[in-house]
């Protein structure tokens, strides 16, 4: 009735019932404000559903991702676009590449598929070789004689650029050697050779105590392919976020050291 | 043990103490020494250091030919080193007849506790590894 002579939507009893409320607040208490939202949506579930069906669902927390629903489908996995691509599966070889350090030999695997880590001491004075399979060289490219040994040094010390403003491993150093500049190698016909003792010796002094490097390797054209592939499946892109080569992680004693 | 050896060696082990997160002082001079001989000692080559649940195991292959509490150490994941590698291991693989499953080194601080030099990133959502990279516009080539 009051509602009627007054044309509006408030009973007359919302303001006795505030006060009420308000004065004691003992029996009443009032509900945290973050609660609030919530209990009134409640209410108006449960007391005017058609409004309540009418209207639009909170919004999404600002953290929330907003991910495709296809993200998780076995054909967008990783392995399985490494399976589906035969330059990807080149590019992902764990048999491609062998590092030679004083003798001892260590296959090298990409750096996101691998589930076995070393993390060896390296002084100036060691033999460091790295072997790769000839026909990497040939993978992606038109031209061998173009194609290079890509090969990166990273050290975990933080620097934050690009766009997504990431916490990254900071670049120390980027080193190609072209293709008809590689040795013969020991293992083979089949294999290439590199000479990397002298190359980490002479970027010594990059190398900090107690700070953890990390030596990529790939070819030119295998590394072109890569960001080429991100830029054409978003889900190789979000799943190759990081450096996929191959690596190896390092610690290089210090200039410093006695 | 070659000189060149024994540096290796001494550099291991201090990453090793120092990702147990133990300060320096003379009872660590004590440790680390001690650890860098009995690992230079070792002809065999199979000797290596194990850090479990606050104490540490000298092992000659599977065995444990010495064991000491750490309790000082603040590392609560399982580390392994021999005279010139460095990893965290599996833990659960380690108590089930000893099995050595690398895990890597992503995550350990290798600094000196209290040192002012350059950390290393710390990385804990990721399976694998770092944050290193990756977009062809920003990463430096």
């Amino acid at each position: 009735m009051v509602k009627l002579q007054t044309q509006k939507a408030r009973s007359y009893t919302c303001q006795l019932q505030q006060a009420i409320y308000r004065d004691a607040p003992v029996s009443y208490p009032p509900l945290p404000a973050a609660e609030q939202p919530l209990y009134a949506r409640e209410y108006l579930e449960r007391a005017h559903p058609a409004l309540a069906a009418a209207e639009a669902p909170p919004p999404a927390p600002v953290t929330a991702l907003v991910l495709p629903n296809d993200l998780g489908d076995e054909k967008n996995a990783l392995r399985a676009l490494i399976a589906a691509d035969p330059v990807l599966q080149q590019l992902y070889r764990a048999d491609a590449w062998q590092l030679e350090i004083n003798g001892e030999t260590l296959a090298l695997e990409s750096q996101i598929l691998k589930t076995r880590h070393d993390c060896p001491t390296l002084l100036p004075g060691d033999e460091i070789r790295l072997h790769l399979r000839r026909e990497l060289l040939a993978a992606a490219c038109p031209e061998i004689i173009r194609n290079t040994l890509y090969l990166q040094v990273l050290r975990d010390t933080a620097v934050v650029y690009g766009d997504e403003a990431r916490s990254k491993q900071e670049h120390l150093f980027t080193y190609q050697l072209f293709a008809h500049c590689l040795q013969a190698s020991p293992l083979g016909e089949a294999w290439l050779m590199a000479d990397l003792g002298g190359l980490l010796a002479l970027h010594r002094p990059l190398f900090q105590r107690g700070v953890r490097n990390n030596l990529l390797v790939t070819t030119g054209y295998l590394r072109d392919y890569h960001y080429q592939k991100q830029k054409a499946n978003a889900f190789y892109h979000i799943q190759a976020i990081n450096l996929p080569f191959q690596n190896l992680e390092f610690n290089y004693l210090p200039g410093d050291a006695a | 043990m070659k000189p060149d050896e024994l540096a290796r060696t001494a550099y291991t082990v201090e990453c090793f103490l120092n990702a147990l997160r133990l300060d320096d002082g003379p009872q660590r001079t004590q440790l680390e020494a001690g650890l860098v001989q009995w690992l230079g000692e070792d002809k065999n080559r199979d000797g290596y250091l194990v850090f479990h649940q606050g104490n540490l195991c000298q092992h000659r292959g599977r065995v444990v030919m010495h064991r000491q509490a750490l309790p000082q150490a603040k590392q609560p994941r399982t580390l392994w080193c021999d005279r010139k590698k460095l990893s965290i291991i599996d833990s659960q693989a380690y108590l089930s007849g000893g099995k050595l499953l690398m895990l890597g080194t992503a995550g350990l601080i290798l600094t000196l506790p209290g040192s002012s030099q350059a950390m290393p990133q710390k990385k804990e959502r990721s399976s694998n590894n770092n944050n290193n990279n990756n977009n062809n516009n920003n990463n430096n080539g």
